[in-house]
């Protein structure tokens, strides 16, 4: 078969990390070449390089037989490579013929449009996909689906060879998914080939040819479909030492005890959380598991009382939350650790002191007045608390490193002497000692008559670290597993959709009641 | 929700202007107009409408230019001193000799060195456009002190005090001419040109209009630099009409200026706004301007006025939006 683009020797870092390391991927005409791999395994990367959105640091790209440089978007077009992006962006105060042809009008001129043809040429592309919209709607009144359909008609609009699609069922419902599938099939049968990038292993399975597998910013594997299995690709997804795992599990020293701390029961939220029950004890280390989008970040947040709910109870210590704002939450004893630090958890340009302090500044206050003093004590209770390495409490947090700035928000919330807490991957972006201390500090915490549940987004440290592991895949609780007997591979099976979710009850689901 | 959005499509034709964005402040000017038409006794009256008309053609011309630089998600707060400044250059040009046309033409040049200096920082050094604007408000009104030391310019030759002067047909000021000259075309780029096409879809998704291989720096100087000429020409045609070059003229003038705009239906976040819509915004801080002189009631009124006509335009579009 002809071959339509290569990839040779594809590095390219990034300050701190290297997000592609010498990835050779040869993608043949009119086929579905599927790219999987877990988060930050470097698939956006990679998908950026194609499209010009970032320069690779070494390597060449070989399109048509020639050897050639994407330096930009427009370049990319020129070629005839287009992009269907994840978080697809979109002018939504413009209709759906402004967006689709965007890429087409690109060039900035003072040359004339003429709606009506372009909103014609427009009409005949929403035809093939089933779309009966006036392309003049705008894009603001339509749903979340349509709009992703839009985002793929502005992919073809151009006349291109190669379409790159990141993800792009994420915000489709499972109808929606069915009609989508179609458009694949039937852009394969016009000729087009597409390269197909998720990490869902079910719909890779479903549609593409050939299957290439990243991990670590390297390739691991090019396999054709029908010689593999999902099983495999899990496998080579994750690619780990099992044994090193093992001995540290074994360490692991739990206290979980028999009365439960929190209940979560058929808890339903639109479109993202679906009729998730779950149950977690005093002493007890929860980690949830799934890859971005599955639901686990939002899990948090709802107990959290961060984001709403549509149905279903959550009890903590035998009483009914009605949570639905983070005031409740924080009266009811839960703290919540979120995903990015910077963000949502730390003011920058404060102290180490004041940080520490900010959730429980009415208790260190008398009549209304905060006493510098107060907040010295507080804040020197957790920094030699947590063994928080700064100079003084006064410090900013700006000077601290990951992993003590993850340990000042840790100690924030300790001061409002939570009983549940919850961590968003609570060890992002920090360096192994300083994981180990904040495991450490978080095991002494639980002990202590708490609970946790956390995400991380490496697996190994679910497994090492918690008790037990809640998969989770589109929304839904897949599994329910003692960390005792899993092995990561087990687990990638559960959170890629790998395994039919409907054999969870057989196969081990709800091993703790 | 498809069926009810295609039969809102077919019909189409006279009515659709009932339905337009621009309805709301179209039927705000409307009763403002009637109200003072019983109000204020001289207000109807042809002299009092031309008079309204050319007072706000000067604003309204920049209006269109602060439009545009919204629209793409900026603000130019260095518009009024632009006026000024511009002015003011003509002004040395023309009594120093230099053909009425040709110093018009440089100061053009000058005003739009205003607006490529705010492109370039905004652009290159990655500034935010209220700091960079805020800036430029300062220095570019400062040179027009500096380069007339303070003092007014008098004498303009009368070719050039016409422009702002004369009328058309003994009837028509011509500032008015230029005001509507001036929004029909950029009515028209906006709405049937790729550069205007831009400036909306830069103002509403800047990724995505990177994305599709738009270059949103060249979207951006455009932008500027359209707005700068704009205040230019309004403040030629301001000085024109005053017959006499002050330094300190249009002071304040950019916050009339940008409340017009937000008062026509524009977004400060960019992406949302017309041409139509700026015109009447401007028209309807025009009318309540001149209906509180008519009336009597002291100009210190005016101010207090204006802000509340910003303030309920700006609930009133953010009920809208929640609404849709």
């Amino acid at each position: 078969m002809e071959i339509l683009v290569e990839f040779k020797n594809i590095s390219k870092s990034f300050p701190g990390v290297q997000a592609l390391k010498d990835v050779s991927i040869t993608v043949t005409r009119n086929t579905i070449h599927g790219l999987v791999g877990e988060n930050g395994a470097g698939k956006t990367t990679f998908i950026k390089i194609c499209g010009g959105l970032e320069t690779r640091d070494s390597g060449e790209i070989i399109w048509k037989g020639q050897r050639v440089t994407i330096r930009n978007a427009h370049n990319a077009k020129e070629l005839g490579i287009s992009i269907v992006h994840q978080h697809f962006p979109q002018c939504l105060n413009l209709t759906i013929a402004q967006n689709i042809f965007m890429p087409e009008l690109s060039e900035t001129s003072i040359r004339f449009l003429n709606w009506n043809t372009i909103n014609k040429k427009a009409n005949r592309l929403l035809n093939t996909f089933g779309l009966d919209l006036p392309p003049s709607t705008l894009l603001k009144d339509l749903t979340v689906a349509q709009r992703q359909v839009i985002e793929i008609c502005k992919s073809i609009a151009l006349d291109v060879d190669l379409i790159i699609m990141d993800e792009p069922t994420s915000a489709l419902s499972l109808k929606e998914l069915h009609s989508f599938f179609d458009i694949i099939k039937q852009l394969k049968e016009s000729g087009m080939t597409i390269i197909y990038v998720s990490h869902k292993l079910d719909e890779i399975f479903r549609i593409a040819d050939v299957i290439t597998v990243l991990r670590d910013g390297k390739k691991v594997v090019t396999k054709q479909k029908v010689t593999t299995s999902p099983a495999e690709i899990a496998t080579s997804m994750v690619g780990r030492k099992i044994e090193e795992l093992e001995i540290k599990k074994r360490k692991k020293q739990s206290h979980v005890e028999q009365k439960s701390l929190l209940k979560v029961q058929n808890l339903n939220r639109k479109e993202v959380l679906k009729d998730i029950s779950l149950d977690v004890k005093f002493g007890e280390i929860v980690g949830l598991a799934g890859l971005q989008g599955a639901g686990c970040s939002d899990l948090l947040k709802v107990i959290f009382g961060l984001e709403p709910y549509d149905e279903g109870c959550i009890y903590l210590n035998e009483k009914e939350l009605s949570l639905g704002s983070t005031r409740e939450g924080i009266e009811a004893r839960i703290a919540y650790v979120p995903i990015d630090r910077h963000v949502e958890g730390l003011n920058l340009i404060m102290s180490v002191g004041e940080n520490i302090s900010l959730a429980k500044l009415k208790d260190l206050s008398r009549l209304g007045v905060i006493w510098k003093k107060s907040i010295e004590q507080e804040g020197q209770k957790y920094v030699s608390k947590l063994d928080i390495k700064t100079r003084s409490v006064w410090e900013s947090v700006t000077y601290l490193s990951g992993g003590n700035q993850q340990k000042v928000i840790i100690g924030k919330w300790l001061a409002t002497n939570p009983i549940l807490l919850l961590l968003d991957d609570p060890t992002r972006g920090v360096d192994v000692g300083a994981k180990e201390e904040i495991h450490k500090i978080v095991r002494s915490i639980v002990k202590e008559g708490r609970a946790c549940i956390m995400t991380s987004s490496e697996l190994p440290e679910l497994i090492t670290f918690c008790d037990r592991i809640i998969t989770m895949y589109k929304g839904t609780i897949t599994g329910n597993f003692s960390t005792e007997n899993i092995t990561e591979d087990k687990i990638m099976h559960y959170i890629t959709g790998a395994e039919d979710t409907s054999e969870v009850g057989a196969n081990g689901g709800v091993l703790n009641e | 929700m498809s069926k009810t959005l295609r039969a809102a499509h077919r019909k189409n034709g006279i009515f659709s202007i009932l339905r337009a964005k621009e309805m709301g402040v179209i039927l705000s000017l409307a009763v403002l107009v009637i109200a003072l038409g019983f109000l204020a006794q001289n207000f109807i009256t042809q002299d009092n409408i031309f008079s309204v008309l050319r007072a706000v053609s000067f604003e309204g011309i920049t209006a269109i230019g602060m439009l545009i630089v919204m629209l793409t998600g900026g603000l130019d707060l260095s518009v009024a001193s632009n006026m000024a400044y511009t002015g003011i250059l003509a002004s040395i040009f023309m009594t120093s000799g230099i053909p009425t046309i040709i110093s018009i033409i440089l100061s053009l040049i000058g005003s739009a060195c205003v607006g490529l200096v705010n492109g370039f920082l905004i652009n290159k050094i990655k500034l935010g456009a209220i700091i960079v604007t805020l800036g430029m408000l300062s220095v570019v009104r400062g040179l027009a002190y500096i380069i007339t030391k303070g003092m007014p310019i008098v004498d303009l030759p009368l070719n050039f005090t016409y422009l702002g002067q004369g009328l058309i047909g003994g009837l028509v000021p011509v500032p008015i001419l230029f005001f509507f000259l001036i929004a029909a075309i950029f009515h028209f780029v906006l709405k049937y040109t790729v550069l205007g096409y831009h400036f909306f879809s830069v103002g509403g998704n800047e990724t995505a209009s990177r994305y599709s291989g738009i270059n949103i720096e060249k979207v951006r100087y455009f932008s500027y630099l359209i707005c700068s000429v704009l205040a230019g020409i309004g403040g030629l045609l301001l000085i024109a009409r005053l017959g006499v070059a002050q330094p300190s003229i249009a002071a304040g003038y950019e916050l009339s200026i940008i409340a017009a705009v937000i008062i026509g239906g524009a977004s400060l976040q960019g992406g949302e706004g017309s041409v139509l819509g700026s015109v009447i915004g401007v028209l309807i801080i025009g009318v309540i301007r001149n209906g509180l002189v008519l009336m009597n009631i002291g100009g210190f009124y005016i101010q207090f006025a204006n802000g509340m006509m910003i303030l309920a335009a700006v609930v009133i579009n953010r009920l809208r939006g929640l609404r849709a």
